[in-house]
């Protein structure tokens, strides 16, 4: 059925749905573009993005969430809420006609009446208010955050920009200019295209220069480090000219067309650095003592900023010992693989002593080779493993034919070991009591032995033995010249120094005594395994002395001249003509002088400005220096290099105007190229006053009195 | 002025002639009168405006009246305060003050930062009540040495009033590199200093620059120069040799410096060396020997060893400004000419230890084994103490020159710990302290601590000269002799531009003096000026004085706005008359 009500219920769902899509859609649209000034303001994402995200946003979550859709059955609802007069019977208006009863019938007409007089009911007002003071809210907080300067964060990221990137200056020539940087291979970079003149590449980068210019040009130059010109090849009409170069070292260069110069542009080269290599384990100088197990783990870092290509340890065998040390070299592989090129390594290999057939007495020499993928090797310094030959300091042979005081007590200690050994063998055969005793009969004689040496060292008294003295090496001994003297020179009067043995010999005789209180130590508590490595070292330091005491004296057939009685201890020493020496030193010019004075023309230029013919002069040698200090380091003096020429130029035309920053451009420079000067003694200035002088004269009398 | 007035005068009577011609031959002689009378007053009004009308009346100041004076810096507050309860007072700002404007005035009020010591002296005396403002933010006080020599640090103190509730740090800035700073905290008023060892020779103009934050407080200039050395002449005897004088002579050779060794080998035999200067007779100390070197260093056995003409002649030397550097054992001579100033003890500890060192602002450390003190006595400088006090190294004055004593004798050992920079601080401070002195013949100094531009600079030479003029540029200043000390001159000068200047005796050598700009160090003028106010107003305190009367004559400028505001009444009836 057709009825005005309907129409009337059909137009105000219209009416409500877009009231209703509006609100959504501005409160949509209010938080995604609060979020979106937010993203803008702090992580800078472009404007065509965000936008599109407002959009998509908004539309994806009106098609989602279809609470606006506002149906018939709604619009009823509310009506019946809303007003009395249509008696909770609104939704009779959609019933069809046929299936309507008389009372029903009768309460449509009534109900249609009553719709069309209803006031314009509006029940998303408050809905769509709400939503545009969300939306000016959130627009008004936007503006805020847009307007909000969070000037140390931007200013920080600006300067540090600014610093790095100069703004350059092309010829008005060039209409446009693409630099194409192709680093090598091996680094694994990628290509780099820029339109500026200042070039920062990787090391044998090949860059690609293509110049544009607006007019043709006959010829375009670059002139490099102010010395070496390239020119560039020219097509279409002399616009169009290119250059492909390998840099290689850093420096600065020049465009010249026709006869303009341009300023100077840098070049910086990032070298490739060769590989670091880092061993943690073992230590440069190690000793496997008797008994522990003969291997050594290796444990080492590898870096490198491209690429480590391969690595190896190159192990050298020393075997023997006197005349015939035998040397076996050989390379030990990596068990890493470098297939990868990676930047860095870990190493973690274990050295097996007995692998490599190394007997006691043998030491081994290892260091570490990497190659870099530019073929740069790096070696580590050379690490030293020693197995120690425990048999040798059991053989005669530096007894026999020793002239010497001490043979005696080496076989004592020997004979202890011995002794020793003998016990640890038998101790299974034998009973604990008789062990026991025998080890403390062995303890005994290592006491006794201990005693006789401690006669050396003026020590007849036991109870001081054993306790260690410190080593000598205070730290606050560095530098103290008095220590240095004591070791070339006598102390006649020192009691304690005044005995047959020099002061290292004492220092070593305390150290065996030392070992030997701990050997006795352990013998007489019953642990003769524990005490050997004790004994052993008493008795290698032993030996050690042994060798010490030797001294070869060679024969000399030298004459004395006879001694001339009448002149002895007549103390005349009149033909004896004393040292004189002359000396005067050369001190070259240095550049320091140079640029200091470089500085005191440019601060001179600064007040005065009419330039003197000298300072030209100074000006242009310390130019000389700098071109060649930027070519090295273009990134910290090529500015200042632009600056003294600049400076030269105005200074030779004699005109006034010199940029004053540029003057302060080089001075900081220079500045930073001097040393800085050490203190040195002057002459103080006074004035010439002869009541001061009478003063001075006066004040001593008096004090004379 | 009087040739401008007459041209005014003619030029309006000429237009004045041409208007009225013009509103005579006008055919309606409607309102002709009323016409005419507003041409003339329009010209008239027009011509006042040119020149400037002045009338002159008599005015009754009463002698107890005040004259209240705002110079920079004064406070609204108290000015308000100052005319509730003082009353009958004329205020001026010193913009537009004068002298003549002071007076029958007896008393001056002076608001603000005050005046500086030339303007004061412009107040003829007046009392002067000063109320003084709060002291200005900024750096408030700074000094520096001006001439510094090679090495030396160069050291700036001052003081920092931080009145705002930020941080400020302060930097000394080389060449536009800072080289030191310091973080001065809010609201405080805080003393600093910045130091850094100057890389250059000869002037330069370092900066002092306050941030707060990123933004610059106040940048202003640290000029100073430094000078280029002057190398000693060091004689050196030693009894035995030792590591001390081989150091100390191979240091002085490298640097340029003539150094004359004589060394005891044995008897009566002396090793010699003569490094950077020609070779001598050294066999006896002689007066002209002694008088070829700047600074003698010998050990207290050879002084003692000298025969007792070769002392004489050492003693002479001396007397007459050579240095004697002394290196004492543990014993010394009780009758040698120096002994008395410089009496010797042991320490009461005989174990070796690091003994701390301080000397000449500086601290280092050296091992000692017993050493020996000085005992400091009257008129005696110590140079070297340790953290007890107790002295190692003394200086004495000797007629007019100096003798030193220091009982420290492996100051080498400092070279051999790569503590080189010590070792050199502390030799030249001995050397530099006992040397014999440069005798300048012309002494320039600069009265004023912070020469301004457009300011009364006083300027002082030293000399026993006749020195009647100096030269600035080339501008004469005509100089005072001092009429109780004859030998200064002083003179001075008004500076018209900052920047570098320099003074000079009539063919003497020039003496560099920098002059600041307006802006530099406003601060620190501003504290100068309350200072110098301070003092004037407790010279001329307010008087107790009885009031009188006195007539006087004050010129009165009448304002334009007047004349403006007729010609525009005038102008505008002639041009509405013609509507009606």
């Amino acid at each position: 059925m057709d009825n005005k009500g309907q129409h009337i219920i059909k137009a105000l769902q219209k009416k409500w749905q877009l009231q209703s899509l509006i609100a959504y859609v501005l409160i949509c649209l209010s938080f995604t573009a609060f979020i979106s000034v937010v993203a803008y303001k702090f992580y800078h994402l472009s404007p065509l993005v965000l936008i599109l995200f407002i959009m998509l946003v908004t539309t994806v979550s009106a098609i989602i969430n279809r609470r606006w859709m506002v149906s018939l059955l709604d619009v009823t609802a509310y009506l019946n809420r809303n007003f009395s007069s249509l008696e909770e019977s609104t939704l009779l208006v959609f019933k069809p006609a046929e299936s309507l009863t008389l009372l029903e019938n009768l309460q449509l007409y009534k109900v249609d009446a009553a719709l069309q007089v209803i006031k314009d009911p509006h029940p998303f007002r408050k809905k769509i208010n709400r939503a545009f003071v969300i939306c000016f809210v959130s627009i008004l907080g936007s503006l805020l955050i847009s307007q909000l300067n969070f000037n140390t964060n931007a200013n920080d990221k600006n300067s540090n920009q600014t610093i790095i990137v100069k703004k350059e200056k092309t010829l008005p020539a060039i209409a446009s200019l693409s630099v194409k940087i192709i680093p090598p291979a091996y680094t694994g970079r990628s290509t780099k295209q820029q339109s500026v003149f200042n070039i920062k590449a990787e090391e044998n980068s090949t860059v690609y220069w293509q110049l544009k210019t607006n007019i043709p040009v006959k010829k375009v130059q670059f002139i490099f480090n102010d010395s070496a010109t390239i020119t560039l090849q020219s097509s279409a009409n002399n616009t169009v000219f290119q250059l492909q170069k390998t840099i290689n070292c850093s420096g600065f260069y020049q465009v010249r067309t026709n006869d303009q110069l341009s300023e100077l542009y840098q070049t910086e080269v990032i070298k490739d650095l060769p590989p670091i290599i880092t061993i943690k384990t073992p230590q440069p100088n190690t000793v496997i003592d008797f008994g522990q197990p003969k291997r050594t783990t290796l444990n080492a870092a590898l870096t490198d900023d491209y690429g480590i290509k391969d690595a190896f340890i190159s192990a050298t065998i020393a075997s023997g010992s006197g005349e015939s040390v035998n040397f076996k070299e050989q390379k030990i592989p990596l068990t890493i693989s470098f297939q990868q090129h990676a930047l860095a390594y870990q190493l973690q290999q274990s050295l097996d002593l007995a692998k490599l057939q190394m007997k006691p007495g043998d030491e081994l020499y290892f260091y570490i080779t990497a190659t870099d993928t530019y073929q740069q090797q790096t070696r580590s310094d050379i690490y030293i493993v020693t197995l120690p030959d425990t048999a040798q300091l059991m053989d005669f042979e530096g007894l026999v034919n020793n002239v010497n005081f001490k043979p005696e007590f080496f076989r004592s200690e020997r004979q202890i070991i011995i002794d020793a050994e003998q016990l640890l063998k038998d101790k299974d055969t034998i009973s604990l009591e008789t062990f026991n005793d025998r080890s403390n009969n062995l303890g005994m004689d290592q006491k006794l032995l201990r005693l006789r040496y401690g006669k050396f060292l003026g020590k007849e008294n036991e109870s001081n033995m054993g306790i260690e003295e410190p080593e000598n090496m205070d730290a606050t001994d560095f530098g103290d010249a008095s220590q240095m003297i004591d070791a070339f020179t006598d102390k006649h009067d020192n009691a304690e120094d005044a005995t047959f043995l020099d002061a290292p010999t004492k220092l070593r005789l305390k150290a065996v005594l030392n070992e030997m209180w701990k050997a006795e130590l352990q013998l007489r508590s019953y642990k003769p395994q524990a005490a050997l490595p004790f004994a052993y070292k008493a008795l290698k330091l032993l030996k050690d002395l042994q060798q010490q005491s030797r001294a070869y004296v060679a024969k000399a057939s030298f004459k004395t001249t006879p001694l001339k009685p009448e002149k002895r201890l007549t103390g005349d020493l009149s033909k004896i003509i004393p040292p004189l020496t002359q000396q005067q030193i050369i001190i070259k010019t240095a550049q320091d002088e140079l640029f200091k004075n470089a500085i005191a023309v440019m601060e001179e230029m600064k007040y005065n400005t009419p330039a003197s013919t000298g300072s030209t002069g100074v000006l242009s040698q310390a130019a000389q220096q700098l071109s060649s200090k930027a070519a090295s380091q273009p990134t910290v003096y090529l500015s200042a290099y632009e600056a003294i020429k600049r400076i030269i130029i105005s200074a030779q035309q004699t005109k006034k105007s010199f940029v004053k920053n540029d003057i302060e451009v080089v001075q900081k420079a220079l500045q930073n190229m001097i040393q800085y000067p050490t203190v040195l003694p002057q002459q103080n200035k006074t004035g010439n006053i002869k009541l001061a002088d009478q003063y001075f004269i006066n004040l001593h009398k008096n004090q004379q009195q | 002025m009087v040739v401008w007035n007459y041209i005014i005068v003619t030029l309006s009577a000429l237009l004045l002639v041409f208007l009225l011609w013009k509103e005579m031959t006008r055919p309606v002689k409607l309102r002709l009168w009323w016409r005419i009378f507003a041409t003339v007053t329009a010209v008239v009004s027009l011509a006042c405006i040119a020149i400037p009308v002045t009338y002159t009346s008599t005015q009754n100041i009463t002698a107890g009246k005040k004259i209240i004076l705002l110079t920079e810096g004064w406070n609204k507050d108290s000015l308000d305060k100052l005319l509730t309860t003082g009353g009958n007072a004329d205020t001026f700002s010193l913009d537009h003050f004068s002298a003549s404007k002071l007076g029958a005035a007896k008393l001056v009020d002076v608001l603000g930062y005050g005046l500086s010591n030339s303007q004061l002296a412009l107040l003829n005396n007046k009392p002067l009540v000063f109320h003084s403002s709060k002291l200005p933010d900024g750096i408030v006080d700074a000094s520096w040495k001006r001439t510094i020599n090679q090495g030396e640090k160069l050291v700036v103190q001052g003081t920092y009033n931080n009145i705002s509730n930020k941080a400020i740090t302060l930097y000394l800035s080389a060449f536009d590199s800072n080289v030191d700073s310091v973080l001065i905290t809010p609201s405080t008023k805080q003393n600093f200093q910045l130091q850094t060892v100057p890389k250059h020779s000869s002037r330069a103009v370092y900066s002092l620059v306050a941030f707060t934050g990123k933004q610059v407080q106040e940048s202003n200039p640290v000029p100073f120069e430094v000078q280029p050395s002057v190398h000693l002449k060091v004689l050196v005897l030693s009894s035995a040799p030792n590591f001390e004088n081989r150091f100390l002579k191979n240091w002085l050779y490298q640097n340029n410096y003539a150094v004359v060794t004589r060394t005891g080998v044995s008897k009566a035999k002396y090793e010699r060396s003569f490094l950077n200067t020609s070779a001598i007779n050294t066999d006896n100390i002689s007066a002209s020997l002694l008088a070829q070197f700047d600074v003698v260093i010998s050990d207290e056995d050879e002084l003692n060893r000298l025969s007792k003409n070769e002392l004489g002649n050492v003693k002479n030397a001396v007397e007459n400004g050579l240095g004697l550097i002394i290196q004492a054992d543990s014993m010394l001579n009780e009758n040698a000419f120096f002994s008395r100033f410089f009496p010797l003890m042991a320490s009461h500890t005989s174990d070796k230890k690091e003994v701390q060192l301080y000397f000449s602002g500086q601290a280092s450390s050296l091992l000692q084994e017993q050493p020996f003190f000085i005992r400091t006595q009257p008129n005696t400088q110590v140079l070297i103490k340790d953290s007890a006090a107790n002295s190692f190294s003394n200086l004495a004055l000797y007629s007019k020159g100096k003798i030193a004593l220091t009982t420290l004798s492996n100051t080498y050992s400092l070279l051999l710990q790569n503590r080189q920079d010590d070792y050199y601080q502390l030799w030249s401070m001995l050397l530099q302290k006992t040397a014999k002195q440069i005798k300048e013949e012309e002494q320039w100094s600069v009265e004023t601590a912070m020469p301004n531009i457009h300011q009364q600079i006083t300027l002082h030479l030293q000399t026993n000269k006749t020195a009647s003029f100096g030269l600035i540029g080339s501008t004469k200043i005509y100089l005072k002799q001092n009429a109780a000390l004859p030998f200064i001159w002083s003179g001075t000068y008004w500076p018209s531009k900052a920047g570098w200047h320099t003074v000079s005796a009539a063919n003497g050598q020039p003496f560099y003096w920098y002059v600041f700009n307006n802006g530099h160090y406003k601060s620190v003028l501003a504290t100068d000026k309350i200072a110098a106010t301070k003092h004037y107003a407790t010279l001329h305190p307010k008087p107790y004085a009885n009031e009188a009367t006195t007539a006087f004559p004050v010129k009165h400028t009448i304002p334009k706005i007047y004349f403006f505001l007729l010609f525009l009444m005038a102008a505008g009836w002639l041009w509405f008359e013609i509507k009606l």
